[in-house]
């Protein structure tokens, strides 16, 4: 699907047209769940991109500012090839830290996400029959 | 690929042309393998052109430059001119990639004001691809692109518009949107705006330009690399035929898999000019 798609009718292609052909206002509730589930994941993916194609400067530049901080130090303090050595590791970790964080890797959900698949209903969706022929809502205790 | 060309328009020509891993002749020297080196970047003017006291050069990725840019001009100007509303011939191949500029770069990556920039990005692709497309066609064959100046050129250009766009967007809240991490605890900003700052203003325009200029300088020296080695295995034994054989393989298949390269390199460059553009009108 392409962006201007997506901005003119946004959830629409994803939500189902109801069985009875009346668009009523849950069927609209629905599509508008579903659009703000979009746009939240449209916005993220362009947001881990943007972390993506960082992550060569970003690594660059840690490497740069805390090399160069451990040669200043080992300059000073003696011992050059320790510090520069702790710097460079100092700037990965920092760096790549970053990353994860832009990734959003040790961040719960979003909550509008959760909400959109929350709400995505079944109810709509005839249940699987079982092999005795059943629904499998009739079996479940 | 005649590797003649190619050694004979560079500035130097290192090694003879009778360069055989088995001599040719009986008694004939054998000689090492000819590597090439950088030296097949770096070429002799062509033309000298004498205005009074200024002195111009022209070399071959100059001209390269001003054919690839004719070429752009030519080629949309002409698919566009008699415009019809059923586009038909070179007007639906050039739509098609003015679409793909403007839905894939420029709407996906700025948003609903990508539209603005769809001119430069538009021109961006297809320049740079064709330099980069230079490195396959006859008697050219020679990626303009790869020599550093001119994919950094291209990135000092997207970074003199996105800057001082930012600033007028966004005004000085652009540099503490641009060096201020969000989603990290405060207590870290001491260590990671240092970071920020190099990554977003001094070695951004630097990686983007590398990404490009690395790309096609490497390309062009494997294919250079078979291309000689393809002339260099050839004798009259087996081990010759097979050897030369095998590499001019390899040369064509990496012909092939550079042109993927040249296409997806013009992408990637465009689209970081996107993503940079983006962080200038969009805050986030």
């Amino acid at each position: 699907m392409s962006a201007p798609d997506r901005q003119a009718q946004p959830g629409r292609a994803t939500v189902p047209p109801p069985a009875n052909g009346h668009h009523d206002a849950q069927w609209y509730r629905r599509v508008a769940t579903k659009a703000s589930a979009e746009k939240d994941l449209v916005a993220d993916s362009r947001h881990s991109d943007d972390a993506a194609w960082a992550s060569v400067s970003h690594l660059a530049a840690g490497i740069i500012v805390y090399g160069g901080i451990g040669w200043l130090l080992g300059r000073w303090l003696g011992h050059q090839e320790y510090f520069v050595a702790a710097g460079v590791l100092v700037g990965v970790a920092l760096a790549l830290f970053m990353l994860f964080r832009r990734l959003e890797v040790f961040k719960p959900e979003p909550e509008t996400l959760r909400h959109g698949r929350q709400a995505a209903p079944t109810e709509d969706v005839a249940p699987m029959p079982d092999r005795a022929g059943q629904t499998s809502k009739e079996t479940r205790p | 690929m005649s590797t003649g060309v190619l050694l004979a328009t560079a500035t130097t020509e290192p090694h003879p042309e009778s360069c055989h891993l088995v001599p040719w002749e009986s008694g004939g020297e054998q000689c090492s393998f000819p590597a090439p080196d950088s030296t097949i970047f770096d070429f002799d003017p062509a033309f000298t052109l004498s205005l009074g006291n200024l002195t111009i050069h022209f070399t071959k990725p100059m001209i390269m430059l001003w054919l690839g840019a004719l070429i752009v001009i030519v080629v949309f100007v002409m698919a566009f001119r008699k415009a019809t509303i059923v586009p038909r011939g070179l007007q639906n191949v050039a739509e098609y990639g003015y679409l793909f500029v403007r839905d894939g770069i420029a709407r996906d990556t700025i948003g609903k004001e990508g539209d603005k920039f769809v001119p430069l990005l538009f021109s961006f692709f297809f320049f740079i691809w064709v330099l980069n497309f230079f490195s396959v066609v006859p008697f050219l064959q020679f990626p303009t692109t790869s020599r550093f100046a001119i994919p950094l050129a291209f990135a000092v250009l997207v970074y003199l518009l996105w800057v001082p766009l930012g600033v007028k967007r966004q005004g000085l809240a652009f540099f503490k949107n641009m060096t201020m991490p969000k989603d990290v605890p405060p207590a870290m900003y001491v260590l990671l705006i240092p970071i920020e700052i190099l990554s977003n203003f001094i070695v951004r325009p630097f990686t983007h330009s590398v990404r490009l200029f690395a790309n096609m300088f490497a390309g062009h020296m494997l294919i250079v690399t078979f291309s000689v080695a393809t002339w260099y295995l050839l004798s009259p034994s087996i081990i010759g035929v097979l050897g030369s054989a095998a590499s001019f393989t390899v040369t064509v298949g990496l012909t092939g898999f550079e042109m993927l390269i040249q296409a997806l390199q013009a992408y990637v460059f465009t689209l970081l000019a996107a993503v940079y553009i983006n962080d200038a009108v969009n805050a986030h």
